[in-house]
């Protein structure tokens, strides 16, 4: 498929005069850094690219029920819920809105991982695109 | 099967290795086996482009076309040619024709004629564009032309160094190719200061496809009100039959041409023919 690495090109170029950036003073989170990582395939964006959080020395993957400890992210933009519209920009901003939205007053489980985590990470593929996730709670 | 359908499938693999040199020796036997099929002018044609070979790639085209006017392959592959050789005009046309078969035929290769023609604008527009240029300044033309020479010159001189050895008389050229680029830019930069006509501007979103962000060549409409590149729009409702903005139901007999859109487009590409890179 021609003609769609100039997408990305055109993103990356809006990305370093526009960052997307949620304005966000979450407790959980604040001064903590994070790493995303995006993986293309030619079909990107009629594809969803797929995007996981990646560990590295200062960085680790954030505490949140949607994201298991291996850096796979349970969002429903990044599978059946994405569209061809979606940019790189907008999936960012939705995952930080879904940390800055993560709200433990009176859920004190909601600074943990996922409830199947343990079993998850222990046969998860290498790609989060194949799993399936099942999009439960949508509160957090 | 035929001999010359024998030699086809032998060209069809050296082709698929990247021989085009030996898929265009079976091409030829094929077609000296039978003259009368257009398949075998048009895949020599493709190896011919692959070759850089468009006067040839343009007769194939030629013969085949004289065999059947409706060949997709040969009106693209010639559009290809014709740019290739700076004919932009009538590139267009080939490519048009191409387009429009290619959607009759549901063929996956609509996206990428829909790009050559724009490429085939750009460069009209270019050539239109070097003539202005050439009116309205031509102390710029005259500066770069000595540049250029300059240049040139300078790369002659350092090929007949008789003391450089071969690693040293390559990275001279180098460095004297990228000063002359360097210097160009310059060049063109201070001018467009000067000049407001010359400074590239922006082109506004609603130009722009939502997908693949390549100004529009041929947009079609969803029920939503949203247009969208009719190639592209296809190649998601393949396999997602819902809109990309409301994500409501979505099948391609809903989608309608937004010809005024499309004239928008070829107006703005009238004028600013360095969109199509944009």
């Amino acid at each position: 498929m021609p003609g769609y690495t100039k997408r990305l090109g055109r993103e990356l170029s809006d990305l370093k005069t526009n960052p997307a950036v949620v304005m966000d003073d979450n407790p959980l989170y604040a001064g903590k850094t994070f790493r995303l990582q995006f993986r293309f395939t030619p079909t990107y964006p009629i594809e969803a690219p797929e995007v996981q959080f990646i560990a590295s020395l200062g960085r680790g993957i954030p505490m949140h029920p949607h994201i298991y400890s291996n850096g796979h992210i349970c969002l429903d933009v990044l599978g059946s819920g994405w569209s061809p519209i979606q940019t790189v920009g907008s999936v960012s901003m939705s995952i930080q809105s879904m940390l800055a939205g993560n709200d433990r007053n009176g859920f004190p489980q909601r600074t943990e991982r996922p409830p199947d985590d343990a079993r998850y990470i222990a046969s998860a593929p290498i790609s989060p695109k194949q799993t399936r996730f099942v999009y439960h709670d949508d509160n957090v | 099967m035929q001999p010359a359908e024998l030699h086809k499938e032998a060209g069809n693999a050296l082709f698929s290795h990247e021989d085009y040199d030996g898929a265009i020796r079976e091409y030829t036997k094929a077609i000296i086996q039978d003259a009368s099929n257009p398949a075998y002018f048009t895949n020599r044609a493709l190896c011919r482009l692959r070759l850089h070979r468009y006067d040839e790639a343009l007769a194939d085209c030629q013969k085949a076309l004289e065999l059947t006017s409706d060949s997709m392959k040969a009106h693209f592959y010639k559009g290809q040619a014709l740019l290739a050789l700076d004919r932009p005009n009538e590139a267009l046309r080939s490519c048009k024709l191409a387009y429009e078969l290619s959607l009759k035929q549901k063929s996956p290769s609509a996206s990428s004629i829909a790009q050559t023609v724009l490429n085939a604008k750009k460069r009209r527009w270019e050539i239109m564009e070097q003539r202005r240029v050439e009116k309205e300044g031509h102390l710029l033309f005259e500066m770069k032309d000595i540049l250029h020479t300059n240049y040139e010159m300078k790369t002659k001189k350092a090929e007949q160094d008789p003391d450089a050895t071969e690693q040293e008389r390559i990275e001279t050229r180098e460095i004297l190719e990228y000063e002359y680029l360097e210097k160009v830019a310059q060049l063109e930069q201070t001018f467009e200061r000067s000049d407001e006509k010359y400074r590239k501007r922006d082109v506004p979103d609603y130009l722009i496809d939502p997908i693949s962000f390549n100004i529009f060549y041929d947009p079609v409409v969803s029920k939503s009100g949203q247009s969208f590149e009719r190639s592209v729009i296809l190649e998601h409702l393949k396999n997602h039959k819902f809109d990309p903005f409301t994500r409501e139901y979505l099948t391609e007999s809903e989608l309608r041409p937004n010809l005024s859109l499309k004239a928008a487009c070829e107006q703005f590409l009238e004028e600013n023919g360095w969109a199509v890179d944009y």
